[in-house]
């Protein structure tokens, strides 16, 4: 009886001292002054230590980022034609967000299966939203922080749509981009 | 006896460190017994006109940018610009605009800003109005149509959110600051054009 209550104490010593030091190091983590991956800012800053362990990217760090197309073709993981339009099926489509871009920007949508759900990824540092624009569509999702992604549905027609970020000033600094759904080939 | 009393101080230290990894660093809902710190935060600007020594106006350089005389040299701020409260707390700021047509607010790494936000009479009762796209109230100023998150002249924003996660966390003005390639805070977008900013103020959330 006594070994038993010996051995129960120490089990539970043991697990309060593991316990208590995985508390430790979750607080030890949750505090900035890790060295980052990628940027120049120090590393003290919350927001950004956050938004780079929760935006890990689909694309590239900046330095090593190949030209918006070609990441805008490993996100659709689509084929492409020679100009610089992302050809996608149809059905989802997906896109990063970031400042201040959208990759990527050029899409072509055959005719088909327009019931389109776009897969919204922020990958940048401050919040995005998603706005698109043309024949009897005219939606937006709802606002999203970095490392965050969305879903948004949509039924599409033949025609040109606009598609941008329509937070303050994010259209006018780059955020925006085009969406055809169109069964002609490429124009030239 | 010894023994439940450590087996709820195990239960209890797990509990806490399965908590701290779940939620946002700052979240848009506090929970109800979150102890609320209420700020004021007016936006401000500061600005001159470079002279030379005779007292004429001078063509200047401002952070490599060249400009010519008479150019105003300016840069909007949000006053305090440092704001410090405990983690847990339940923040609320308001935003009010002084000076500047209109500006819109953002904190990094989180989706916390100005975006639908609701504009607050003095005694902070919503006046219905919200800071999403709309024409501007203010009819003798620009811009003739506000986007989403901006607030103009006169309007006072409230920014409400639990701070979950200590740090230090920049709050910016979108109109007024560009955001590099690295996250740098520029005074000048992407053409040369002056933005009277960066508009920064930083948020420090205690442990
Ligand atoms: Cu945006
Ligand atoms: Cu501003």
């Amino acid at each position: 009886m006594k070994r038993f209550a010996a051995l129960a104490s120490f089990l539970a010593i043991l697990s309060l001292t593991v316990a208590l030091m995985g508390g430790m190091l979750a607080k030890v983590a949750e505090h900035p002054g890790l060295p980052r991956e990628v940027g120049d800012l120090p590393s003290w800053f919350a927001g950004e230590t956050t938004a780079m362990r929760r935006a890990p990217s689909l694309s590239a760090p900046a330095e090593k980022a190949p030209a918006p197309v070609e990441e805008g073709r490993a996100a659709a993981d689509k084929s492409t034609v020679a100009d610089d339009y992302v050809e996608v099926a149809g059905g989802e489509i997906k896109i990063a967000l970031k400042e201040y871009r959208l990759v990527p920007d050029k899409i072509r949508v055959r005719p088909g299966r327009l019931a389109i759900t776009f897969v919204l990824r922020n990958e940048g540092r401050f919040a995005h939203n998603f706005h698109i624009e043309g024949p009897d569509v005219d939606a937006r999702a709802s606002k999203f922080g970095p490392g965050n992604t969305v879903r948004l549905e949509v039924t599409l027609k033949e025609g040109e749509y606009k598609i941008s970020c329509p937070l303050s000033n994010h259209d006018k600094r780059g955020m925006h981009g085009t969406l055809l759904v169109t069964s002609q080939p490429k124009e030239g | 006896m010894l023994k439940p009393a450590l087996f709820l101080a195990v239960f209890a230290a797990t509990a806490i460190a399965a908590q701290e990894g779940s939620a946002a660093p700052l979240s848009p809902n506090c929970s109800a017994k979150a102890p609320v710190k209420e700020f004021l935060v007016a936006t401000g600007e500061w600005d001159t006109v470079p002279k030379e020594r005779g007292g004429m106006p001078a063509p200047y350089t401002d952070r490599q940018q060249a400009r010519a005389a008479n150019s105003k040299l300016e840069r909007y701020t949000f006053d305090p610009g440092v704001i410090i409260v405990k983690r847990g707390d339940c923040v609320v700021l308001r935003i009010h605009v002084v000076k500047g047509s209109h500006h819109n607010v953002t904190i990094e790494g989180t989706e916390i800003g100005s975006e639908g936000a609701p504009v607050v009479d003095d005694n902070g009762a919503p006046t219905g109005v919200k800071a999403v796209a709309r024409s501007n109230p203010n009819p003798y100023e620009d811009p003739a149509r506000l986007k989403d998150g901006e607030f103009v002249r006169g309007e006072q924003i409230v920014l409400k959110f639990q701070a979950n996660q200590a740090g230090t966390y920049r709050m910016i003005c979108e109109v007024h600051t560009f955001i590099g390639p690295k996250g740098e805070l520029r005074g000048y977008d992407e053409k040369g054009k002056p933005l009277s900013g960066p508009m920064v103020g930083y948020v420090t959330v205690l442990p």
